[in-house]
């Protein structure tokens, strides 16, 4: 099961490393950990799968 | 009296949080198998499973051979009661799998733990080594709607977990389905600037040890119920920004 949905990385963007701070909401009955999850910000096609 | 037994269980639900928060999985001290069996395979692989928010019980899972020239690995030793021994009688288990071709799949039935009490169901361990994909999986503390598997890889291409061929390399998987939960990336390794990407996250716990992610198989979160991503990136003047997500789907 994945969770999903669509994200946009601005325009401004510097090309490189940078993070998803991925977490619950405050209001879910489940409790999470701010989990870092590392993207690559890339000009153009990401080329992903 | 309703809200002294609330506040009761607000501090319960605190506590085991507090410890799952501590614990240190790449730390953790790992107990020692003592006593092996003799083993038919020239080399046994291993892997360790971990149980519970304060990651306590330990189970070695250790591949062998039903005899020494088997092309595949068709027995899997389970230290299912975590004294660091492996019984024949009750912790060693045949596939039922074809021994020839495919995947071999080693039932281990209902699993308690010896630590929590807790009974989870249908453990069970999958190996397909030429892909290779390693799979443990369980009900956990016996709901088919918290079914949790691992190892999964951040993407598919590059296989799944292996087991490794000592115990010091084994990779750790952890089975917690109390949280508090972490989260893995699927693909989206890169993400196009200016472009709508679809991030798609597991919901579970980090192991250790390379694609080792535990994550919940079912629909656990209600649905509607987003996940925040927020996007921390550097913009083209040095600044940090942030930008926030909602992940409402599932797939």
């Amino acid at each position: 099961m994945l969770y999903h949905g669509p994200v946009r990385v601005p325009e401004d963007a510097r090309p490189g490393k940078a993070v998803f701070v991925c977490e619950l909401s405050k209001k879910s009955a489940f409790t999470s950990l701010p989990t870092d999850v590392e993207v690559e910000l890339v000009a153009g096609k990401a080329d992903n799968e | 009296m309703r809200r002294a037994i609330g506040f009761m269980a607000l501090l319960c639900f605190a506590a085991a949080a507090t410890a799952a928060e501590k614990v240190d999985l790449a730390k953790l001290e790992r107990q020692k198998l003592t006593a092996l069996p003799k083993l038919n395979a020239e080399k046994p692989l291993y892997a360790l499973a971990v149980f519970g928010p304060e990651a306590k019980t330990q189970v070695w899972l250790v591949l062998d051979k039903s005899k020494a020239d088997a092309k595949k690995y068709d027995v899997l030793w389970a230290d299912l009661n975590g004294d660091g021994r492996l019984d024949p009688d009750r912790e060693r288990f045949e596939t039922k799998s074809n021994r020839d071709v495919g995947s071999q799949i080693f039932e281990l039935g209902d699993f308690t733990d010896p630590v929590t009490k807790d009974k989870h169901t249908d453990f069970e361990v999958s190996i397909d080594l030429e892909r290779p994909i390693c799979m443990l999986r369980l009900n956990w503390k016996g709901k088919a709607d918290l079914k949790m598997g691992g190892g999964y890889a951040p993407q598919g291409d590059s296989g799944y977990m292996r087991f490794a061929e000592s115990q010091s390399e084994a990779p750790l998987v952890w089975f917690n389905g109390d949280g508090p939960f972490r989260f893995q990336r699927w693909y989206s390794a890169k993400m196009a600037i200016g472009k709508e990407e679809d991030l798609k996250l597991f919901l579970g716990q980090e192991g250790v040890g390379k694609h080792t992610f535990c994550a919940f198989t079912g629909y656990v979160l209600p649905e509607g119920e987003p996940v925040n991503a927020t996007l921390v990136y550097t913009d083209k003047e040095g600044k940090e920004k942030r930008i926030s997500f909602e992940l409402k789907e599932r797939c």
